[in-house]
């Protein structure tokens, strides 16, 4: 990890997720898909 | 017609027609796909000593960032967290915490761990994969506490990224499985052994209640399998019982038993014996070869360590442990 990599995630991730957040306010929200199923019929 | 989902995440394997929602409360079925309704909406969010977990051989006085959703893959009628582990998602205050943001306040607050925890982490299978995937490309260490109620394969593939798991062993009857929990215990001891097959590290938290699960015969049988099936280094945490949920009426584990369970679970091999939920010299942890103080505890607090480079500072043995 070096340096550049952290402050990319730190600053500017934290950064991009608040205005994520934001435009998630105004939309609709998918729901996440799960792991570990099957389609049983 | 061809919408019947059956989850395979743990061992309760609910079969899921459309839009029900699963044994856990959290995992949903929607048009023939199985879905997560908690991923990234946290309703427990803190930063605790990694003692409180508990973890007493895994980065001791370091902090841990702790996340929870609501949800359970059990019905345990002692549960200490029911307010939020037998609550649908919909009826707990969450947080929009998506996984990159976890890792990024573990950043901020200065957390050496984020650790899964408080309800079932089982239940938030994918937000909690995928912080701890983020968090280890970050030298961030993950660890859980979990009742071991999980499949196999979802299981190893979680032990790719995990550190430490506490696993919660309820008892060692199926009986108690089956009347308490809501769930059976073959599944769980076979996680225990996946988990140690994996490099995963171990400790194990049984609480003990008063004619429940308070059998010498059974604590010692216990203790003897973990030796047997998981060797003897594998911390045990007995957890003294206060009433709680739905079970009110009975009493708080008397300290005797407390006591016998340490001194079973000892005659049967295990090196690192504590209890917990009560103040004694039994949240200390004594070197196995030397039998001198190596860590004093206070609670959650570390007062001395004397182990230093993951060896005994007075004999130089190796303690078992994650110590850096
Ligand atoms: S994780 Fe939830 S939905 Fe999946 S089998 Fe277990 S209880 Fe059922
Ligand atoms: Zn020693």
């Amino acid at each position: 990890m070096t340096r550049r990599d952290f402050i990319r995630f730190f600053v500017f991730g934290g950064f991009l997720s608040l205005f994520r957040k934001k435009a998630a306010a105004f939309t609709k929200q998918e729901l996440k898909k799960a792991m570990f199923w099957r389609k049983t019929g | 017609m061809g919408k019947k989902v059956q989850c395979d995440l743990c061992p309760t394997e609910c079969v899921l027609e459309d839009y029900q929602v699963g044994g856990c409360r959290v995992r949903i079925n929607k048009g023939g796909t199985l879905y997560s309704l908690v991923y990234g909406k946290p309703c427990a969010v803190a930063v605790d000593p990694i003692e409180k977990k508990p973890f007493f051989h895994f980065l001791p006085a370091t902090t841990a960032f702790s996340i929870a959703t609501a949800g359970c893959v059990l019905g345990c009628k002692f549960c200490q967290n029911w307010q939020i582990s037998q609550a649908d998602p919909e009826d707990t205050d969450n947080l929009d915490l998506p996984p990159d943001d976890v890792v990024r306040q573990a950043i901020f607050y200065n957390c050496r761990t984020i650790t899964y925890t408080y309800t079932e982490p089982t239940v938030f299978y994918e937000y909690m994969y995928d912080t701890a995937k983020i968090a280890r490309r970050f030298n961030i260490k993950n660890t859980m506490h979990t009742c071991g109620y999980i499949n196999e394969k979802p299981l190893r593939e979680l032990s790719k990224f995990m550190d430490a798991a506490d696993v919660d062993l309820k008892a060692f009857t199926e009986d108690f499985y089956s009347r308490i929990c809501g769930g059976r215990l073959k599944p769980v001891l076979d996680a225990l052994v996946v988990l140690r097959e994996e490099g995963v590290w171990l400790e194990i938290t049984n609480l003990i209640i008063s004619t429940l699960n308070d059998d010498i015969k059974k604590i010692r049988e216990m203790c003897s399998w973990i030796v047997k099936n998981l060797g003897p280094d594998v911390p045990i945490h007995f957890s003294r019982f206060f009433p709680n949920y739905k079970l009110k009426d009975l009493p708080p584990t008397p300290m005797e038993t407390m006591k016998n369970a340490r001194s079973a679970a000892m005659d049967a091999g295990m090196r690192y014996v504590y209890l917990g939920n009560m103040r004694s010299e039994a949240e200390n942890t004594y070197c196995h070869r030397c039998k001198n103080l190596i860590i004093e505890r206070h609670g959650y607090f570390v007062k001395q360590n004397n182990i230093s480079n993951g060896r005994c500072r007075f004999c130089n043995t190796s303690i078992p442990g994650v110590w850096s």
